[in-house]
């Protein structure tokens, strides 16, 4: 309840940092181009947490990548906005997109062991970030760099800048890469993955990290996660995405405790973790039936069609936007 | 590497010695009989002179004394010391692959470089052609096609048809001889460099897309890297490292290579000594030949090894031996 009150606080006086507006994009391939965001909408609010959940192969991604402009061949986007602070940067040109990227909006990734390039030291990495956005010079930015390196809880900072990445365990390669991505003081992390690739004690010590860091710095976050536990953990709100679109979004509270659409519904029934939680008996884990069809065998209108066990005709049409409570809105007919 | 050596002079030894007694075949072809007791006497003298009656095992450590003292023995067909012969040629093979070596990294690098960056282009494609139809072109032919249009006064007289010097070579000025070596050079180089900027290019050019792709350049973009650094810092390095181990790979390729282009160009060098080594059956030079060779192309290995260690941080000597 208390939570709920502080939300509504900040929510009343925060604005948009980015919002992504109807964005399409595809892939090219040999067989040709398929579709693989199929009108994405979302908007991070200043300082808050997004967690961006759905399995494997449902956009995630795709749509992080695309807060930094940073789809590549065969990638491609064919309509909608990435707006941060009111301007599109999907229109930012080659030296604009290099001032915005690590400055305004960092991003973090899956793997800390092939995120960071394997032959420069840790030190070297972070320094050239201070270097590009921040103009310091080499010693004053390697000085910086020690600093930040304590700022994530690596121990003895001073001998870590000079390592190279191979010398670090995962946990400690993931601070280092916080540390990177948190050197030009961005307004917004985008944490694809962050800790999938770390055992369960180290991942609830980045999380809390994030979480603080967030807090600290009044920097907003837009975690992707498969883990319906780190949601629930850390997040503020969530958008619950499956064959590229968006199925539903709302606060966390809201989306974990109402679960208006089916595919939410069928995430939760087969976390073994949630079903504990809940306090009731344990129940057999209920999986949801077949897998996410191939971008190309993607259906019409609702992408869940098939997997769903509610199915009816009209979840061929387009499925409008439907809402439930203030700010919790679902693409589902019922 | 020493175990290597060794056993590479092992083999040699054997090989060597399984050919027919030298001093028998050597008479034969020189007196056209082998019966006379003038040349039983002869035969008997040169055996003891060379050594060759004594047992094998004695002959196959006095090999190991000989290449340890580097005193190798003598030739049997000039009688000079093989030390010498060898202190001749090894100087002019090895300019002719330094040079070659540096051409080819100075040309291939770049090359890959470009079509690793416009991948698939128009242009990629076209420097694919002409690097696999240089590269199909066997380099005997050529080297003989190149003879017989460029030099000598057939078609056109640009280049000198053989050897290393001109005639007067010893009064030049020190720039003359400069001048005049890599004159005679030319061809020869041209001959052994254009094979390899296929092979070694492409290996560049996937090496650097491999690196490209990667995660970290990922991370360098997402950072606000410029391109120009994502690609010639944090790309380039990471693709640096397998070039270092092809170095090590290219260099007994280019010794065999020097044995047919100093044949074709009448080069002094070891290639061409090795080859006229074989055919006269001289023992002691094809032995010193060999290892020295090899002794050269294990050497480059490691230097090769120690490369690594400069580039790539996760390779290091001290931690294996404090392991």
């Amino acid at each position: 309840m208390k939570l709920a009150v502080s939300a509504k606080k900040t929510s009343a006086k925060t604005k948009n940092l980015l919002s992504i507006e109807n964005l399409k994009t595809g892939f090219h391939t040999p067989e040709g181009d398929v579709t693989a965001l199929r009108g994405v909408s979302l908007h991070v609010n200043e300082g808050e947490i997004l967690a961006l959940v759905g399995e494997s192969g449902s956009g995630k991604t795709i749509t992080g990548l695309s807060a930094l402009k940073l789809l590549e061949h065969p990638a491609y986007i064919e309509s909608g906005f990435v707006n941060f602070n009111g301007e599109n940067i999907l229109e930012y040109d080659e030296q604009q997109i290099i001032n915005f990227r690590g400055c305004k909006v960092s991003m973090i990734f899956q793997e800390p062991m092939t995120a960071l390039n394997p032959v420069f030291t840790i030190g070297f990495q972070i320094s050239e970030v201070l270097q590009t956005h921040l103009g310091m010079d080499k010693k004053e930015s390697m000085k910086k760099a020690v600093e930040l390196l304590k700022d994530v809880g690596i121990s003895e900072p001073a001998i870590r800048v000079k390592n190279y990445p191979f010398q670090l365990s995962g946990g400690m390669r993931q601070r280092a890469m916080i540390a990177m991505a948190l050197a030009a003081s961005p307004k917004l992390l985008v944490a694809d993955e962050p800790t999938t690739a770390l055992d369960v004690t180290i991942q609830a010590q980045i999380l809390a990290l994030l979480k603080n860091l967030s807090r600290k710095e009044k920097m907003a976050i837009l975690l992707i996660t498969h883990d319906l536990g780190i949601v629930a953990q850390i997040a503020d709100r969530v958008a619950v995405m499956y064959g590229g679109d968006i199925m539903e979004t709302g606060p966390v509270k809201d989306v974990l405790e109402k679960r208006k659409h089916p595919y939410t519904r069928g995430l939760f029934e087969s976390l073994p973790s949630a079903v504990v939680v809940k306090g009731k008996q344990l129940k057999k884990l209920k999986p949801i039936p077949g897998q996410v069809p191939s971008l190309k065998e993607m259906p019409e209108g609702c992408p869940f069609r098939g997997r769903c066990d509610k199915e009816k005709k009209e979840c061929a049409e387009e499925i409008k936007l439907k809402t439930s409570g203030k700010n919790h809105k679902y693409k589902c007919i019922y | 590497m020493i175990p290597t050596l060794i056993g590479i002079v092992t083999i040699t030894f054997i090989l060597v010695k399984m050919r027919p007694d030298p001093v028998s075949m050597n008479a034969f072809s020189a007196e056209g009989m082998k019966e006379s007791s003038a040349s039983e006497k002869y035969m008997e003298d040169m055996r003891k002179y060379f050594g060759d009656d004594k047992p094998l095992y004695v002959q196959y450590f006095k090999t190991f004394k000989n290449l340890l003292t580097l005193d190798l023995g003598t030739s049997r067909i000039d009688h000079k010391p093989v030390t010498e012969k060898i202190a001749e040629a090894l100087p002019i093979t090895l300019a002719l692959n330094i040079i070659t070596i540096f051409i080819v990294y100075l040309i291939s690098v770049p090359l890959g470089v470009f079509s690793a960056l416009n991948d698939s282009s128009n242009w990629d494609n076209f420097v694919t052609f002409i690097l696999y139809l240089l590269y199909s072109l066997p380099s005997f032919w050529v080297a003989l096609l190149l003879i017989k249009y460029l030099s000598g006064g057939d078609y056109l007289n640009l280049f000198p048809l053989a050897g290393l010097s001109s005639v007067g070579y010893d009064e030049f000025s020190l720039w003359q001889k400069w001048q005049d070596l890599m004159w005679h050079l030319f061809l020869p180089i041209v001959v052994s460099v254009y094979g390899s900027f296929a092979f070694l290019s492409r290996f560049i050019k996937s090496s650097f897309m491999e690196a490209l792709k990667s995660d970290y350049i990922r991370t360098a973009k997402a950072k606000g890297m410029t391109k120009r650094r994502v690609v010639y810092i944090h790309a380039m390095r990471n693709s640096l490292i397998p070039l270092i181990t092809l170095m090590a790979g290219i260099l007994p390729e280019l010794f065999a290579g020097s044995v047919i282009i100093e044949s074709i160009f009448s080069i002094p060098g070891m290639g061409k000594l090795a080859f006229d080594s074989i055919h006269s059956n001289d023992h002691a030079v094809i032995i010193a030949v060999v290892s020295f060779s090899s002794f050269l192309t294990l050497l480059g290995i490691l230097m090769s090894d120690i490369g690594y260690t400069l580039v790539d941080p996760r390779i290091s000597f001290e931690k294996e031996e404090a392991a």
